[in-house]
Parts: C-alpha cells; sequence; structure tokens
C-alpha cells in the first residue's frame, strides 16, 4: 500500500475504526515507513490538542434569560395566561354589568323616590286644596257657575241593616 | 435512558420548566459552547444555543423515548446553530479562498498532498489560539463535525444520528476534515516561520 493510501487512514485508524485487515495493513506499513509513522504522530497531537480545547463558560445571567424565554413558551404558563385573561375579561364584564345594573337600581329608586315626594306633596296640596278652597267660586272662577250646594243625602238603608230589620225612618212606624 | 431522565422528559412534555431545566442541566454548557464554535462570537452564541434549547422544549412531544435524548438534543443544536448563521448571514468559508486567521495573517487555503512538514509540526506545541483561528477557518461541514468528534468526543454512530447521514459519510468527512485542519495549521505555521 502506497503512502498516500496509508495517510488517508490514519484517521480512522485512530480512531479504531477500520476493518482488522485494514488495521494490520497500516500497522505494517508504519513499522516500516518513518514519514507516515511521523503524519500519525501529527494526527495524534492535534487530536489531544482538540479534545483538550477549554470550554467557555455561557456569559452572566445566561440561565436566568433562559429561564425567562423557558417561561415565555410554556404552554402552562400560556394555560395560566390565558385564564388570567379571562379572568380579567369576567372581572371587567361583571365590573361593566354590575355598574350598569347598580346605575339602573339607583336610577329607579331615584325616580321612585321623586315620585313618593310628588306624591306627598300631591297629597299634601290635596289637603292645602281642600283647606283653602272654600268657596267654589274661587277654584272654579268667578264667572263659573258655581255647584249646587251639597245636599243632605237621605239616609240609605244598607242591605245589613235591612236584614236587621231597620227600618230607618220609619222606626218605630 | 434512566427513570430520572424519562421522567423529566414526561413533566416537560406538560410544560414544568423546572423539568426540563433538570433535563438539560448537564448539556446547556455544551450547547452553548457548540453554538459558540459556529457563530464565533459570544452574542450570537447565545441566542442561537438559547433558540435551540426552546426549540427542543417546545418539541419535546416528538422526542420517542426508545432513542438518545443526548443525540436528539444535539442534533436540534447543531441544526439550529447552522440555520441561525445561514439567517445571520455570517460568512462560510469555502474551499481554496484566502482565509484570514486573524492579526493581518493571510494565507492561502489551496494546500497540495505534498506539503506536509512533519518535522516542524510535531516538535511545536499547537497554539491554542491558533487552533482555535484554523477551526474557524473551516467550512461548516468540516468544522461541525470535527466540533463533535473531536472537541466533544461523539461517536461516530452519535455523529452520524446527529447529522442524520450514514457512517460511511462520518468517516470519509472526518478524516477529510482532520486533514484540512492539519493542512491550515502547517501553512499557517510556514508563514510564521
Amino acid at each position: 500500500m502506497k503512502c498516500n493510501e496509508i495517510s488517508d487512514k490514519l484517521s480512522l485508524y485512530i480512531d479504531n475504526e477500520l476493518s482488522h485487515e485494514e488495521m494490520q495493513q497500516v500497522e505494517e506499513h508504519l513499522l516500516s515507513c518513518e514519514k507516515c509513522q511521523k503524519i500519525l504522530d501529527e494526527y495524534k497531537n492535534l487530536i489531544s490538542v482538540l479534545r483538550n480545547l477549554p470550554e467557555e463558560e455561557p456569559p452572566v445571567g445566561y440561565c436566568k434569560r433562559l429561564h425567562e424565554k423557558l417561561l415565555e413558551s410554556s404552554p402552562q404558563s400560556k394555560t395560566k395566561k390565558a385564564a388570567s385573561k379571562i379572568k380579567s375579561l369576567n372581572r371587567n364584564k361583571l365590573l361593566k354589568y354590575g355598574s350598569l345594573a347598580a346605575a339602573l337600581v339607583l336610577v329607579f329608586i331615584a325616580a321612585n323616590i321623586n315620585n313618593i315626594g310628588r306624591m306627598g306633596m300631591k297629597a299634601k296640596n290635596e289637603s292645602y286644596d281642600m283647606a283653602t278652597t272654600e268657596s267654589p267660586a274661587e277654584y272654579y272662577g268667578a264667572g263659573a257657575p258655581a255647584p249646587e250646594a251639597p245636599q243632605a243625602k237621605p239616609p240609605v238603608m244598607t242591605e245589613e241593616a235591612a236584614e236587621m230589620g231597620y227600618d230607618g225612618d220609619n222606626k218605630g212606624a | 435512558m434512566n427513570n430520572n431522565e424519562r421522567w423529566l422528559v414526561e413533566e416537560s412534555r406538560k410544560g414544568n420548566v423546572e423539568a426540563f431545566e433538570e433535563l438539560i442541566k448537564d448539556y446547556k454548557k455544551t450547547a452553548y459552547n457548540i453554538a459558540l464554535r459556529i457563530m464565533r462570537n459570544v452574542e450570537d452564541a447565545e441566542d442561537a444555543s438559547q433558540e435551540a434549547l426552546i426549540k427542543i422544549f417546545k418539541n419535546i412531544s416528538s422526542f420517542n423515548m426508545e432513542s438518545t435524548f443526548k443525540v436528539w438534543m444535539y442534533r436540534i443544536i447543531v441544526n439550529t446553530c447552522i440555520d441561525f448563521k445561514r439567517r445571520k448571514n455570517i460568512s462560510t468559508v469555502s474551499i481554496d479562498e484566502t482565509m484570514d486567521l486573524g492579526s493581518g495573517r493571510e494565507v492561502q487555503r489551496e494546500i497540495s498532498d505534498e506539503s506536509y512538514n512533519p518535522d516542524a509540526l510535531i516538535e511545536r506545541n499547537y497554539n491554542t489560539q491558533l487552533v482555535n483561528d484554523a477551526i474557524n477557518a473551516l467550512e461548516d461541514d468540516f468544522k461541525t463535525i470535527i466540533i463533535l468528534r473531536d472537541i466533544k468526543g461523539f461517536t461516530y454512530d452519535e455523529i452520524s444520528q446527529i447529522l442524520s447521514c450514514n457512517l460511511g459519510t462520518v468517516k470519509s468527512r472526518l478524516s477529510r476534515a482532520r486533514k484540512r485542519l492539519k493542512e491550515l495549521l502547517e501553512n499557517e505555521m510556514k508563514v510564521q516561520g
């Protein structure tokens, strides 16, 4: 086997990745070829340097930043976010409709208070009217015909009285 | 996959962030370092590795419990970093173009097979910065496989799963990548005299 062919196999030879037959061929060649033996040593030297290259530490805060990104991309946190969004949406709706309902109740109460007030005023006015309008002429106006003065109504016998034999005017007749 | 890891995966599927953080505890630093090798700067490495880890968290339901979590995770990390790099339009190196090793040092990438200088290489200790620069100057496919095999120590089988390619491809690509890296270093050492 020529040096070039052997040289191409040296990388695999180092890693023990050649077939048994190829391994033997390379070993035999190396025994008799100083040049290929040196190339082999160079490869070994290079690989040893590569294996011992120092590892760099990740920058300060690397893990923290990664943790934050992981939290952002976690389906759990997304579910939590969605739940909190729904909650906040519900809270907003509750606030909105609750306020509306409260406002309606207040309007209703206010309206009723007004009505009660008016009713009170009306009742007051009515009694005031009754107290002050002694003369119908004043109430209906001077030119208006005064209603007839109420006349004493004849006593009306109620059904109860009739049943009891109450006779009214004919009592004792 | 042990029972604890299985339980953590189950919890992560439910969206438990703390369980996921426990699950990736031992892989986080490696994820960042792979991203740093691919992206070449701290900010992009953080963004790309975190984007990958978030993607893993979001897609953990699609993880098949019968396979290895580590391999599944690193496949997403490598792919996300390469996509991130493409999206950001960070330049990738192609074969036969001049490469800049920093500090104004520029060397031609194309080197013939006969240009080895074994004596020079073997007698010198590689400077870490020089090695880092040479890794950075590699094409993405070569760089990725060097990172996975020689820097992170994945097996050939794991690499074939991470890169979704067959074992033959892993073997040939790794051989070529190591050869290219060695050539870059030799050439740089020649330039330095």
